[in-house]
């Protein structure tokens, strides 16, 4: 008992964060019994009511409910944020510990100057750009953000392999002749995939602001779909009159991103004490 | 030093031009077509074309781009494609009100950002410690737009203390008060940041053995800290400065588009939007080379305050 004990108050904010995660992911995932009238339904006699019975949070610019445009926005956000961080983790993870493993080849230095370029740009502005190239849509959006993140993870993925590559076994596998795919797949993976993952939660919070913010200055998912950041769009016009609109957009956003946050900061310390800050 | 800094301003110009290179090859690969996007509900087929060629896009990409260098060697940045003027007047008309939100930002951010840490490092877990760090979860968390809806709702919605946009002229006065909340709102992330980045860094520097020698020699606390031991510590934040002009132009855009204040940021994702190459190639060079010069400026910086580092 003392031991759940001391676990729970060790790890206050990551339960924390998890509990809201899943909070924020069951109501998503719920969305039709929570809010049966649906995103897509609008009623022009209706506009920017306030709490009713059939509207929680009251309807928007075109009647549509409120509430619904928020869990819906949720899927859209979370699984956004999921896919394209897997993505760009997948990506470029290997292409980072190629990079790693084989530091002074041609390779690897194209690598590393291309990363120190792209991350000259800020998050959003790149996946601006990226997102601009391919148009609109969820499929786009996803690939921009893992563009996006591409250069971070093959950064890090280089640097943990680096690390990695001057440990015992390494010199130990090659000695007995493994070949480099084997080393991979047996000795490299497995012990980068641990910080790499870490690193994976904590941008994810990043990704879902990128998201947010393309979809807030009219790029990523096209409207008329609920995702957060067309929420946010087309209700700031009205922020003076009706901030309430705008505010519990923003309070399930800021939930999502302070839940992952929290969830990240605290698997960063578990993983490496001296990273504490 | 100085053949260090020759190098690097070569290098940065090197960045800037394969930068600029690979822009306009995105920007050409796009679906987005300016001269559509120009005409707008009046773009039929033929019109477009039209616009095409007075734009000169019609023309083979090799001959674009040979164009596009000889200008930018000519000192000549283009013309915007959608309201013909000159790129460089309007980039320099909206430039002060991006710098002043930068500024001020990164003022905020070490103003609060740097005793909060201290404070924090003072007595490390213990409760002050604690709420801090609540402190800084939050503040490293909050997108900067949503922070700073809420401050509009705080403060110009309810309490009614600070306008959102300057409508009574462009003095002095009217100007200050309307950077108040954007400022804020740039700088939380940056203070939750400088706060942890103190204090981790301060942590590190006390268990140094000059900092018991110090104290041994019975100086007071506050001169060990602040004379002794800030100064140490101070080298993590320099670097970090160097790397949050990123973040920071990242939230400059979002804040300008909230608070809806003129600058850069707006200025580039409205011509990114817009189709608008020229400005938007224009302003990703910009960007590089900011960058560039910023990392030598704390390279420089870092020479000064730690003179262990010698650059050859």
């Amino acid at each position: 008992m003392a031991k759940v004990i001391r676990f729970l108050k060790q790890n206050v904010f990551m339960i924390i964060g998890i509990v809201m995660i899943l909070i924020i992911a069951g109501m998503a995932l719920f969305a039709e019994q929570i809010a049966p009238i649906g995103p897509f339904k609008t009623d022009l006699t209706n506009r920017f009511s306030y709490r009713t019975d059939q509207h929680p949070l009251g309807t928007d610019f075109f009647g549509r409910d409120l509430l619904a445009r928020i869990l819906v926005g949720a899927r859209y956000s979370l699984f956004i944020g999921i896919f394209s961080i897997t993505l760009s983790m997948i990506c470029g993870g290997i292409l980072g510990m190629v990079a790693g493993y084989y530091p002074n080849s041609r390779y690897a230095s194209i690598i590393i100057w291309f990363t120190d370029i792209a991350m000259a740009f800020p998050l959003l502005i790149l996946g601006a750009m990226v997102a601009m190239m391919f148009g609109p849509g969820i499929d786009n959006t996803i690939l921009a953000l893992s563009i996006a993140y591409l250069p971070r993870f093959i950064r890090f993925a280089r640097a943990q392999t680096l690390s990695v590559k001057e440990d015992l076994y390494i010199l130990a596998a090659k000695s007995i002749g493994m070949g480099d795919m084997r080393i991979f797949l047996i000795h490299v993976i497995p012990n980068i995939i641990s910080p790499i993952l870490v690193m994976a939660v904590i941008w994810m919070s990043g990704a879902i602001t990128v998201e947010v913010s393309l979809g807030f200055l009219g790029l990523g998912v096209p409207p008329p779909a609920p995702s957060w950041g067309n929420i946010l769009q087309e209700n700031l016009r009205m922020l003076i009159m009706h901030p309430s609109k705008v505010l519990w957009p923003c309070i399930a956003i800021a939930w999502t991103v302070q839940a992952l946050n929290m969830i990240g900061d605290r698997f960063r310390d578990m993983l490496d004490p001296r990273m504490r800050t | 030093m100085k053949a260090y800094i020759l190098r690097a301003l070569i290098r940065a110009l090197i960045t800037m031009f394969f930068v600029a290179t690979l822009v306009f090859i995105f920007l050409r690969l796009s679906p987005i077509d300016p001269a559509h996007t120009m005409l707008g509900e009046y773009a039929t087929p033929d019109r477009v074309q039209i616009i095409r060629h007075t734009m000169g896009l019609d023309r083979p990409i090799f001959i674009q781009y040979f164009q596009f260098i000889s200008d930018l060697i000519k000192g000549d940045l283009g013309y915007s494609y959608i309201n013909k003027q000159a790129i460089l007047p309007q980039i320099l008309s909206v430039l002060p009100y991006t710098l002043e939100l930068l500024m001020s930002g990164i003022v905020l951010g070490i103003l609060f950002g740097v005793p909060l840490g201290i404070i924090a490092a003072l007595k490390p877990n213990g409760f002050i410690d604690q709420v801090i760090r609540i402190f800084t979860l939050v503040g490293i968390s909050i997108p900067v737009f949503i922070s700073g809806i809420f401050l509009i709702i705080i403060f110009c919605l309810n309490l009614e203390w600070l306008p959102i946009t300057a409508r009574h002229g462009t003095g002095l006065q009217p100007r200050l008060l309307v950077l108040i909340l954007p400022s804020f709102s740039v700088a939380f992330r940056m203070m939750a940041s400088v706060t942890r980045l103190m204090r981790s860094s301060l942590l590190d520097v006390l268990k140094q053995w000059y900092i018991t020698t110090a104290r041994s020699k019975g100086l007071k606390e506050r001169v060990v800290i602040l004379v002794h031991a800030l100064r140490n510590a101070l080298l993590p934040l320099v670097t970090y400065l160097g790397i949050s002009v990123n973040i920071l132009l990242g939230s400059a855009v979002l804040s300008e588009m909230v608070f809806m204040r003129p600058g850069i940021g707006r200025l580039i994702v409205e011509s990114i939007i817009g189709g608008d190459f020229p400005i938007v190639q224009v302003m990703i060079m910009f960007y590089a080379g900011i960058v560039v010069i910023v990392n030598l400026v704390v390279d420089i910086t870092y020479s000064f305050l730690d003179p262990r580092i010698v650059y050859k």
